[in-house]
C-alpha cells in the first residue's frame, strides 16, 4: 500500500469516527426539557445554536471527504 | 368557486403545463433503450445530478410533515433532520455512491439489488433485496400523493377533495415520467428543486412577516407553548435513533441510489455532495419554524390534521395571488420524489425480476414498454393506497425509514468487506426485518427498545447477525468478490 494511500485511509477512518461523535453529542440532553433563553435576534436560543453547529461539523466533515480523501483516480 | 380557489387553481394549472412539458420536450431526446429510460444514459452533470438526488429526497415529509411535526412538538424538528441527514447523508455519498458508481459504469447495474447480489453472485440475496426496498418503497410513495391531495383540498377550501387532488397529481407525474423516463424526471426535478427552495424561502418570509415578525411570532409560542421551545413534547431518546435511522436510510432508496448512478463522472457526484447539506438545512428550518408557529396561528388541530398546516397558513396569511405559486411549491417537493420513487420501482422490477424471467431476452424496446405500463400500474396501486388515507405522513415515513436503514448493513458489507459472505448478508437482513417487525407489530415488549425507535435495534441485530454469520461461515472465494475489490484497490481508497 503506498504512503498517500495509507494517509487517505486514516483520514477516512477520522472522518467516520468523528461522524459518529457527531451523532452522540448531537443529544444535547442536559438542555433537554429545560426553556432556554431566546438570546439571538430575539427567537434564537443556545440549544438552536448548537444543533446549527453540529450541522457546521457535519458540513465540514463532507467538504473535507471531497477534498482530502475522495480522489478521483480514473 | 371563490376567487381564491381560481387563483389556486390557475396557479397550479400553469405549473402542471410546464412541467408536462418539459417532459414532453426530454422525450425528443430519448434513445429508446432500458439505459436511457431508466437511467438518463448516465450523462447527467451537476445541476441536473444535484436537482435530481435533493428532489428525489426533499418529499412529502419536507413540505407536510415537517411542519404537522413541529406543529405538535416544537423546533426540535429540524434538527431531527438537519443536524444528522443534512450531513451524515452526503457523506454516505462517498461511502457507498462512489463504489457503487465505479459498478455502474463496469457492469452497467441500476439498482441496489444488483450491486449486492453481484458481490456474491447470489440471484437470491439480490431478490430478497429488492422485495425488500420495493415494499418499503410503495407506503413511502403514498406519502407523496397523500400529502399533495391533502395539500390541494386545503389550498381550494375543499373545492378539490383529497381523492380527485391526488388523481391530478399522479396524472401530472405520469405523463412526464412515461415520456421522459429519467432524463424527463431529472429535468423536471431541476425546475421543481428551483421552485420548491424558493417557495419555501418566501413561505417563510411571507408568514413570518405576517405574524409581526420571526421574534414576535416566536415570543407568541413561548407564551402560549412554551413546550414547543423546550422539545419536552419528544423524548431524547426519539430525537437520537431517528437521526440514526434518518442518516443512514437514504443512501439505501432505491430512487436516490439510482440517481447517484447516473452522474457523468465523479467530480459531478463530489460537486453534488457539497451542495447538497445547504439546502438541506436550510428547507428543515424554515418548514419546521413556519410549522410551529402555525400553532398559536391556527390553534386546535389534532394528530394528522396537522399534515396540512402549512396551505392553511398560506390560505390565511398570503394574498390570492401568492397562494398558487407557494402551492405550486409545496407539489414541486411532493412529485419530485414521487416521480423518482415510481421509475426506481420500476426499475427494480424490470432488471431484479423480470431480466431473470423469460423476457431476459426481450428487445430493449419491448422492456421500455413494460416498464412504462408498470409505472401505470404502480402509480394506480399507490392511488388504491391513497384512497384509504391512512395515518399521518409522518409515521408511516418513520416505520418506512427504520425498514431502508436496515438494508444499508449489507450493502456497505458488500462494497467494503472482503470476509463478509453472502450467507451473513442474507440473515442480517432477516434478523433486522424481524426484528423491526417484532417491535412494531407488538410481539418484542417495547420496554426492550428502552425509548428509542424500533428501527435502532433492529439496525444493531442486523450488524450483529453480519458480523457473527460472517465468522461463522467459510471465507468467499467467489468470483464477484474478486473482481470488486480488484476494482476498488484500483479506484478508491
Amino acid at each position: 500500500m503506498s504512503i498517500d494511500l495509507r494517509k487517505r485511509r486514516n483520514r477516512e477512518r477520522l472522518v467516520y469516527l468523528l461522524a459518529v461523535i457527531l451523532m452522540i453529542i448531537r443529544v444535547d440532553f442536559w438542555w433537554w426539557g429545560e426553556e432556554m433563553p431566546l438570546i439571538l435576534f430575539g427567537w434564537i436560543s443556545v440549544p438552536m445554536l448548537y444543533q446549527f453547529g453540529i450541522w457546521v461539523a457535519g458540513f465540514a466533515l463532507v467538504l473535507y471527504t471531497v477534498k482530502y480523501i475522495w480522489v478521483d483516480e480514473q | 368557486m371563490s376567487t381564491q380557489v381560481i387563483a389556486v387553481l390557475g396557479s397550479l394549472a400553469l405549473y402542471m403545463l410546464i412541467i408536462v412539458g418539459i417532459g414532453i420536450y426530454s422525450s425528443r431526446f430519448s434513445r429508446g433503450t432500458m439505459e436511457d429510460f431508466h437511467m438518463g444514459s448516465r450523462d447527467f452533470r451537476t445541476i441536473i445530478l444535484f436537482s435530481a438526488v435533493f428532489g428525489a429526497n426533499i418529499s412529502a415529509v419536507t413540505l407536510a410533515g415537517v411542519p404537522g411535526g413541529a406543529y405538535h412538538v416544537g423546533w426540535v424538528m429540524w434538527p431531527y433532520f438537519a443536524s444528522s441527514w443534512a450531513w451524515a447523508t452526503p457523506l454516505l455519498f462517498y461511502t457507498v455512491g462512489s463504489r457503487s458508481w465505479v459498478l455502474g459504469q463496469k457492469f452497467g447495474y441500476m439498482t441496489v439489488a444488483e450491486v449486492v447480489g453481484g458481490r456474491w453472485k447470489s440471484p437470491t440475496l439480490a431478490v430478497v433485496i429488492s422485495l425488500m426496498l420495493i415494499f418499503y418503497t410503495v407506503p413511502y410513495l403514498m406519502t407523496g400523493l397523500l400529502g399533495a391531495g391533502r395539500t390541494l383540498e386545503a389550498l381550494t377550501e375543499g373545492f378539490v377533495t383529497l381523492n380527485v387532488g391526488m388523481v391530478i397529481v399522479a396524472s401530472a407525474v405520469l405523463v412526464y415520467l412515461l415520456l421522459g423516463g429519467m432524463r424527463g424526471a431529472a429535468w423536471v426535478n431541476t425546475f421543481q428543486t428551483g421552485i420548491f427552495i424558493v417557495g419555501a424561502v418566501a413561505i417563510f418570509v411571507v408568514i413570518a412577516a405576517a405574524l409581526g415578525g420571526p421574534a414576535e411570532a416566536t415570543r407568541r409560542v413561548m407564551e402560549d407553548y412554551p413546550e414547543l421551545l423546550s422539545r419536552s413534547r419528544m423524548p431524547w431518546q426519539q430525537f437520537f435513533s431517528y437521526g440514526v435511522i434518518v442518516a443512514l436510510s437514504p443512501i439505501v432508496f432505491p430512487q436516490l441510489f439510482m440517481r447517484l448512478l447516473t452522474g457523468k463522472d465523479p467530480k459531478t457526484l463530489k460537486q453534488t455532495m457539497c451542495i447538497y447539506p445547504v439546502p438541506a438545512f436550510l428547507m428543515m428550518f424554515l418548514m419546521a419554524t413556519v410549522g410551529m408557529w402555525g400553532r398559536t396561528a391556527i390553534p386546535g388541530l389534532e394528530g394528522a390534521e396537522s399534515d396540512a398546516i402549512l396551505p392553511m397558513l398560506l390560505i390565511q396569511f398570503t394574498p390570492i395571488w401568492m397562494m398558487g405559486l407557494l402551492g405550486a411549491a409545496a407539489f414541486a417537493a411532493m412529485m419530485s420524489t414521487m416521480d423518482s420513487q415510481l421509475l426506481s420501482v420500476t426499475t427494480m422490477i424490470a432488471r431484479d425480476f423480470l431480466s431473470r424471467s423469460r423476457l431476459k431476452d426481450a428487445s430493449d424496446a419491448t422492456m421500455v414498454r413494460i416498464s412504462r405500463v408498470l409505472v401505470l400500474v404502480l402509480t394506480l396501486l399507490a392511488l388504491v393506497l391513497g384512497f384509504l388515507n391512512p395515518i399521518g405522513i409522518i409515521k408511516i415515513i418513520e416505520f418506512a425509514l427504520s425498514g431502508f436503514a436496515c438494508m444499508l448493513a449489507p450493502v456497505l458489507a458488500a462494497l467494503y468487506w472482503k470476509r463478509c459472505t453472502s450467507q451473513a448478508a442474507l440473515w442480517s437482513i432477516v434478523a433486522s426485518q424481524v426484528c423491526l417487525w417484532s417491535f412494531e407489530m407488538g410481539l418484542l415488549p417495547a420496554s426492550w427498545r428502552f425509548g428509542f425507535l424500533s428501527g435502532l435495534p433492529a439496525i444493531v441485530v442486523g450488524v450483529v447477525v453480519l458480523v457473527a454469520v460472517t465468522y461463522i461461515t467459510p471465507v468467499p472465494q467467489d468470483e464477484g468478490t474478486r473482481e470488486y475489490f480488484a476494482i476498488f484497490d484500483k479506484t478508491t481508497p
